[in-house]
C-alpha cells in the first residue's frame, strides 16, 4: 500500500475510533429540578384516600405497587417480579422482589401488602380490593382481615377473587394498591396524608398548601436511582396564570388553556412545543332517567342527541382538539367500537323524533334545566347546546353548582339532565360499562343517570367473569350498542390532553392512561432534562 | 337643584352624561342592537371571535355573537342589578339607622352589633352560602346578597346624621312640644338625610356593579342566556392575549359606567354640599 | 383610653358568637356534604355513611355547634375535615401570607394615595387634578381580578420585570404586583379622601390665621393641613386594612398567592366546617381589632375626640 493511502485509512480508523468513543446524541442526563404544576391543591397524598387525580399524580411518584402499566397500558412486574394465576382465573400468586426498600430503610415485605390493601378496603376507593374473597365484609366494618389475602412468606403473596375478574392485574396498578409501611402509617395516622412516605423513585419532602409541594430522588429505589434529583409540583389555580409562568419559562411543561390552543398552534416557537394526546374519557350530558321528560320517552334523549352538533363543540369551543364522540368507550380503549354511527348532527331527524316523542316543535315540552358544575368550559357547552335546543323549539335553561352541591343534586336525582366526564381508571371497558349502567350501580357508585337493563345487566355480569379475549370484549361491545340506542346520554367528545412541553424534556411517557389532565400520571422516574 | 346648580359642577354634569348614556343605551337596547344578542349563528366557525370591523363593529365572542349588541343588553342586567340592590338595601338601611339613631341607647347598641357582625362577614362566603342553600345560581342571589351586605354602609351614614340632627335646635323644640316620633321623623329627619343619603346610595351602585362582576367571575351570577358585563369578563379572560376584544369592550363599559355613577355621586356632593351645612 | 379599648373588647364576643352561628348555619342549610365532596364521582353509601360517623357529622346540628363552641374556649379550632389537621396549624400557615399582602396593599394606597391627594390639592382646579382624580375613580372602577390580569400581562409577560405568580421565596418581588392589584381600590379611595380633607381644611379658619402669622406655605401645609385632614384618611386605611384581609381571596387567586382568602374559597367549597369557621373568626377578629385600632389612633390624633 502506497504510504499516502495507508495515512488515509489509518485516518478513517481513528476518526471511526473516535466516534465510537463519542456519546450518542440522547445519552440519559443525570439531574436537575423539574418545574411541574397542579391545578388546585392535592386534597390528600395518602393513596387509601386520593380519589382525585390532582393528588394521584404526585402519589404516583411516591408510592409503586405489586405491578404498573406500561406506555402500552399492560400490567408489568413492578415490586412483583412475576406472578402465577391459577386455571380457574380466581388465584394469583405475586413473587417479590428482594431488597424493595421504603423510604425510610425498612425492605418490603409480602406482609406489608396484606396490611395496605386491607387498608385501602377501609378508605375512600374500596372498590380496588373489592373482587377479592371476603373483602365486602371488612369494607362494610365487620371484619378486620380480608380472607382471600394469604402471606405465604415474605417474599410471595397469594391473592385470592370471589370471581373471575380479567382486568385484576390493572387494579393492583392503582393507587389505592400502593404499598405503604405500617409503622409510618400508624404512627402519623391521618396525618399520613400530609407525609406521605412509599417506597417510589421520589421521596416526599415538603408541602406549602396552595404554595408547593417537593419531592426529591430516592437513591436507593429498586430500580435505582431516578434521573431528577427533584420535582417541584407549584399549584396554581388559574390556567391563565399557569399558561403564562410556561411561557416565562418557569415551568418544564403545561397543560393549554382553553383559547390557547390554536394560538399555541400557529406560533412558531409554541407550535413546536405543542402535543395532543388522546384520553381515556368521554365527556356527556346525562339524562336523568328516572325524571321526566326524558323518563321513558327514547326518542325525546334521540332527539336532544341529534339537535347537538357535537362537531361545533368540539371545532369552536374546543378549538378542534378533541374527538365528537359517537358512544361510551373513547378510541384506545380496548373493545371501542369504531364502527358505531352514535348520533351525528342531524336537524331534520331530530325534529321528527322529537314530534314522535310527543313534542311537535317542542309544543308541550316542559321546563328542562341543564344542571352542571362551575366552570367556564361547561358554561360555553351549555350556552351552545341551549342556543342549538332552542332551534328546535325546546327551551332549556342552565343551572351551575359548585361542585360538593352539584354531587349531591345529582346522587339523590334530583336533576333532569346533568354533566359529567368520566376518566378511566384502569383501561378496560368494565371501568366505563359496568360502573356506570349496571343497575347495582345506580346513583353515587357512579351510573348518575340510573339506567337500568336487564339485557344489559345479563351482559355485563356474563363478560365480568370471562378470561380476558376477544369474546369478552365482544359482549361488551354488544352492550355498549343496546346503550347507545338507549341514548341515556348525549356523548359529546372523547377527551384529548393538550400539553406543551419545553424540549429539554425527555422521556415523559405518553399513553392514553398517562396523559390525564394533570399531565403527570406518567412515572417521572424515566424523565430526564437535556440542560 | 335649579338648572345652574347643577352646571356648576362638572363633575356632576359629566356623571349625569355618562349615565345618562348607559341608561339610555340599556333601555333602548331592543332598537339600538344591531344584532340579536342571543341567537348562535349557523355557521359557528367562521362566525367565531371575529375582530371588530363591521358589520360587527365590537366584534364577536366566542359563540359569534355580536358584542356591540351583548353590552347593550349587557347594561340593562348591571344598572338593574345595581339600583335595585341599592334601593332595597337603602330601605334597610335607613330602617336601622333611623331606629337606632333615634331611641339611641340599648337599641342604638344592638343594631350596631348586628352591623359589626354583618361588615366582618366576608362577602364571598356568603356568596357561595346563598348559592348552594338555594341550590341554584342566579341574579337574584347575586341581589340578595348585594342587599344583606350592602345595607350596612347606608344605616351608619343615616345614624351618624340622625344623631347629629337629634340635638338640632329645630329638633328639640318639635319634641318639647310633644311632636310625635312618626311625624318628626317624617317632616323634620328625612329630609335633612336625603342629601348625605343620596351620595351613599349613588357610591353603593357604583359598588354593586362591580361587585356583580366579581360574583359573576366565579360563576355565581347570572345564568345563559342571561347577559351580564361580569359574566362577559369573566368570559374573555380566557382569550385576553388572543382576542382580547372579547374581555376588554365590556371591561370599558364596566369601568365607564361605574366612573359615570361614581361622578354622579362626587357630583350630587358638591352640590349638596351647602345645603348640608346650612339645614333647614 | 382603657375604657375604651375594655368596652370594645367586650363588645368584640357577641359579634364573634353571632358570626359563628351565621356561618355554621349558612354552612349547615347549604347544599352539599364535606365527605360526598371528597369521593369523586363514585361514592359508595356504606363508606360515605362511615366517614361521616368518623367525623361526628351524623349528630343533630345543635350538637355540632355545642361540642365546636366548647372546643373553642379551651382554644382549640377543631380538625379540618379534608386535611385532618388541626385548623389552628392550618390557619397559622396560612395567615402570614395574607397578611403580607394586606400590608403591603395597605402601604401603597397610603402613600400613592396621600401622594396623588396632596398633589392633587396643591394643583385644584387644573389639568394635574383632573388626571389624578380620574385615575383615583378608575382604580376605585376597576374590578380587582381584571387589574390583576393586565399587570400580569404587561409587567411579568410582556416587561418581564416582575414573577408572573405565587409566593415564591417570600421575597419583595412576588409581593409587588399582588398587591398593586389589590390596593388599587383603596388608592383611589385615599386619594380622593385626601384631596377632599385637604381641600376643606385650606379653607378653613385656622389655616388662614396661621397664613396670616407669616409662616411660609410649606409649614403650613404640613403643620396643620396634613394632620387634620390625616383623620379620615386614617380611619379608611384601618378599615382598608381589615377589609383587605377578606377581600384578599380573588387576587389570591389570580395570583396563585398562598393565601387565607383562597384557603376559605376551597373550604367552602368543600364544606369543611371546621376550617371555615376558623378563617371566618380570624376574619372578624382582625375587623373588630382594625376598628379599635382605628378609634385609638384617632383619639391619639384629635384630643377632642377622646370619649
Amino acid at each position: 500500500m502506497k504510504p499516502t493511502r495507508a495515512l488515509v485509512f489509518l485516518a478513517l480508523a481513528v476518526l471511526a475510533g473516535l466516534q465510537a468513543l463519542v456519546p450518542p446524541a440522547d445519552a440519559q442526563k443525570r439531574g436537575g429540578t423539574y418545574r411541574a404544576v397542579l391545578g388546585a391543591d392535592p386534597p390528600t397524598l395518602d393513596p387509601a384516600q386520593a380519589t382525585d387525580t390532582t393528588s394521584s399524580a404526585v402519589l404516583r411518584q411516591i408510592f409503586d405497587g405489586l405491578v404498573e402499566l406500561d406506555e402500552k397500558m399492560q400490567p408489568v412486574a413492578s415490586i412483583a417480579e412475576k406472578w402465577h394465576v391459577s386455571p380457574d382465573q380466581r388465584v394469583y400468586t405475586f413473587t417479590l422482589r428482594r431488597g424493595v426498600r421504603f423510604q425510610n430503610g425498612r425492605e418490603v415485605k409480602a406482609g406489608d401488602f396484606k396490611y395496605t390493601l386491607e387498608r385501602a378496603a377501609r378508605g375512600k376507593k374500596p372498590w380496588v380490593v373489592e373482587k377479592l374473597a371476603g373483602a365486602g365484609e371488612v369494607i362494610k366494618g365487620q371484619v378486620r382481615e380480608i380472607r382471600g389475602i394469604r402471606v405465604v412468606d415474605d417474599q410471595t403473596l397469594e391473592l385470592t377473587l370471589e370471581r373471575p375478574f380479567a382486568p385484576f392485574l390493572m387494579l393492583m396498578a392503582y393507587d389505592a394498591a400502593f404499598v405503604v409501611p405500617r409503622e409510618e402509617a400508624e404512627r402519623l395516622g391521618p396525618e399520613f396524608g400530609s407525609k406521605p412516605v412509599g417506597t417510589g423513585a421520589f421521596r416526599f419532602v415538603s408541602w406549602r398548601h396552595d404554595d408547593q409541594v417537593v419531592l426529591e430522588a430516592f437513591k436507593d429505589h429498586f430500580r435505582g436511582a431516578p434521573h431528577l434529583d427533584r420535582i417541584v409540583y407549584r399549584i396554581i389555580n388559574d390556567d391563565n396564570t399557569r399558561f403564562q409562568e410556561y411561557r416565562a419559562g418557569n415551568l418544564e411543561h403545561v397543560d393549554v388553556p382553553s383559547g390557547q390552543f390554536r394560538a399555541a398552534q400557529k406560533d412558531p416557537v409554541l407550535s413546536r412545543e405543542l402535543f395532543v394526546y388522546p384520553m381515556l374519557g368521554t365527556y356527556s350530558l346525562r339524562f336523568t332517567l328516572t325524571q321526566p321528560p326524558f323518563k321513558d320517552n327514547k326518542k325525546l334523549r334521540q332527539a336532544v342527541n341529534h339537535a347537538i352538533d357535537k362537531e361545533a363543540i368540539a371545532n369552536v369551543i374546543l378549538e378542534g382538539s378533541v374527538v365528537p364522540a359517537r358512544g361510551v368507550l373513547p378510541p384506545g380503549m380496548p373493545g371501542h367500537n369504531p364502527e358505531l354511527v352514535g348520533y351525528p348532527h342531524d336537524r331534520q331527524k331530530a325534529r321528527r323524533l322529537l314530534a314522535e316523542a310527543g313534542y311537535p316543535d317542542g309544543k308541550g315540552l316542559p321546563p328542562i334545566t341543564l344542571h352542571y358544575n362551575t366552570s367556564a368550559l361547561h358554561k360555553r357547552i351549555g350556552e351552545l347546546v341551549q342556543a342549538q335546543l332552542r332551534e328546535l323549539g325546546i327551551a332549556v335553561q342552565l343551572a351551575s353548582l359548585d361542585w360538593a352541591a352539584y354531587i349531591k343534586l345529582v346522587d339523590d336525582g334530583g336533576t333532569q339532565w346533568h354533566r359529567l366526564g368520566w376518566l378511566a381508571d384502569y383501561p378496560d371497558p368494565e371501568n366505563f360499562l359496568t360502573v356506570l349502567f349496571h343497575t347495582r350501580n345506580v346513583g353515587p357508585p357512579g351510573n348518575s343517570s340510573r339506567f337500568s337493563s336487564p339485557e344489559v345487566d345479563r351482559l355485563f355480569d356474563e363478560a365480568d367473569r370471562m378470561p380476558a379475549g376477544p369474546a369478552r370484549l365482544a359482549k361488551y361491545r354488544e352492550a355498549e350498542k343496546l346503550i347507545v340506542e338507549e341514548a341515556p346520554w348525549v356523548f359529546v367528545y372523547w377527551y384529548t390532553s393538550r400539553l406543551l412541553q419545553k424540549p429539554s424534556v425527555k422521556g415523559l411517557e405518553r399513553s392514553a392512561m398517562s396523559s390525564a389532565p394533570e399531565m403527570h400520571m406518567a412515572p417521572m422516574r424515566k424523565v430526564w432534562l437535556d440542560r | 337643584m335649579t338648572l345652574p346648580h347643577v352646571v356648576r359642577s362638572r363633575t356632576l354634569l359629566a356623571g349625569l352624561v355618562l349615565v345618562g348614556t348607559f341608561t339610555a343605551g340599556a333601555a333602548l337596547a331592543p332598537v339600538l342592537a344591531p344584532f340579536d344578542p342571543y341567537s348562535v349563528p349557523e355557521r359557528l366557525e367562521a362566525a367565531s371571535l371575529r375582530p371588530p370591523r363591521a358589520p360587527f363593529h365590537l366584534g364577536t365572542d366566542l359563540l359569534g355573537r355580536d358584542l356591540l349588541s351583548r353590552i347593550l343588553y349587557g347594561g340593562r342586567v348591571s344598572l338593574v342589578v345595581g339600583v335595585g340592590a341599592e334601593l332595597a338595601a337603602a330601605f334597610v338601611g335607613i330602617l336601622v339607622g333611623l331606629v337606632a339613631g333615634y331611641y339611641g341607647g340599648r337599641v342604638d347598641g344592638l343594631l350596631m352589633r348586628l352591623t359589626d357582625v354583618v361588615m366582618a362577614f366576608p362577602a364571598l362566603v356568603l356568596g357561595i352560602g346563598i348559592v348552594a342553600v338555594f341550590q341554584a345560581p342566579g341574579l337574584d342571589k347575586v341581589v340578595l346578597v348585594l342587599v344583606l351586605l350592602g345595607w350596612t354602609t347606608i344605616a351608619r351614614v343615616v345614624r351618624g346624621e340622625v344623631l347629629a340632627l337629634k340635638e338640632r335646635d329645630f329638633v328639640v323644640a318639635a319634641r318639647a312640644l310633644g311632636v310625635r316620633d312618626a311625624a318628626l321623623v317624617r317632616r323634620y329627619l328625612l329630609p335633612n338625610l336625603m342629601a348625605p343619603l343620596l351620595v351613599a346610595a349613588t357610591i353603593g351602585v357604583a359598588g354593586n356593579i362591580v361587585a356583580e362582576a366579581g360574583l359573576s367571575f366565579l360563576g355565581l351570577g347570572a345564568q345563559p342566556p342571561t347577559i351580564s358585563w361580569g359574566a362577559m369578563l369573566a368570559e374573555g379572560q380566557a382569550f385576553l392575549t388572543t382576542s382580547p376584544w372579547v374581555a376588554v369592550f365590556p371591561g370599558v363599559a364596566l369601568m365607564l359606567a361605574v366612573l359615570g355613577v361614581n361622578l354622579l355621586g362626587d357630583g350630587l356632593r358638591d352640590v349638596l354640599d351647602p345645603r348640608l351645612r346650612g339645614g333647614r | 383610653m382603657l375604657a375604651l379599648v375594655a368596652r370594645r373588647l367586650v363588645v368584640l364576643l357577641p359579634v364573634l358568637f353571632g358570626i359563628s352561628l351565621l356561618v355554621f348555619v349558612l354552612t349547615a342549610v347549604s347544599l352539599g356534604d364535606p365527605v360526598r365532596a371528597a369521593m369523586g364521582q363514585r361514592g359508595e353509601p356504606a363508606v360515605i355513611a362511615q366517614i361521616r360517623r368518623d367525623y361526628g357529622l351524623d349528630e343533630p346540628l345543635w350538637a355540632q355547634y355545642t361540642r365546636w363552641m366548647g372546643r373553642l374556649l379551651h382554644a382549640d379550632l377543631g380538625r379540618s375535615y379534608h386535611q385532618q389537621r388541626p385548623v389552628s396549624e392550618i390557619v397559622a400557615e396560612r395567615f402570614p401570607a395574607t397578611f403580607r399582602l394586606a400590608l403591603a396593599a395597605t402601604a401603597i394606597a397610603l402613600v400613592l394615595g396621600l401622594a396623588a391627594g396632596t398633589l392633587a390639592a396643591v394643583r385644584h382646579g387644573g389639568a394635574t387634578d383632573l388626571l389624578l382624580m380620574t385615575g383615583a375613580l378608575l382604580g376605585i372602577s376597576t374590578p380587582v381580578f381584571w387589574l390583576g390580569l393586565m399587570l400580569i400581562l404587561v409587567f411579568a409577560v410582556w416587561l418581564g420585570w416582575f414573577p408572573v405568580s405565587g409566593y415564591g421565596d417570600g421575597s419583595w418581588r412576588h409581593l409587588v404586583l399582588p398587591s398593586l392589584a389589590l390596593g388599587a381600590l383603596h388608592t383611589g379611595v385615599i386619594a380622593r379622601m385626601a384631596r377632599a380633607s385637604l381641600l376643606e381644611v385650606i379653607r378653613q379658619d385656622y389655616v388662614r390665621a396661621a397664613r396670616a402669622k407669616g409662616l411660609s406655605e410649606t409649614v403650613v401645609f404640613l403643620k396643620h393641613a396634613l394632620r387634620n385632614a390625616l383623620l379620615p384618611v386614617i380611619t379608611v386605611a384601618g378599615i382598608g386594612l381589615a377589609d383587605l384581609l377578606v377581600g384578599a381571596p380573588l387576587t389570591e387567586t389570580v395570583f396563585a398567592w398562598p393565601g387565607l382568602g383562597r384557603m376559605l374559597i376551597t373550604a367552602v367549597g368543600q364544606r369543611d366546617l371546621p376550617v371555615v369557621m376558623g378563617a371566618v373568626l380570624l376574619f372578624a377578629l382582625v375587623y373588630v381589632v382594625g376598628n379599635l385600632l382605628v378609634d385609638l389612633a384617632y383619639g391619639l390624633a384629635d384630643p377632642r375626640l377622646r370619649t
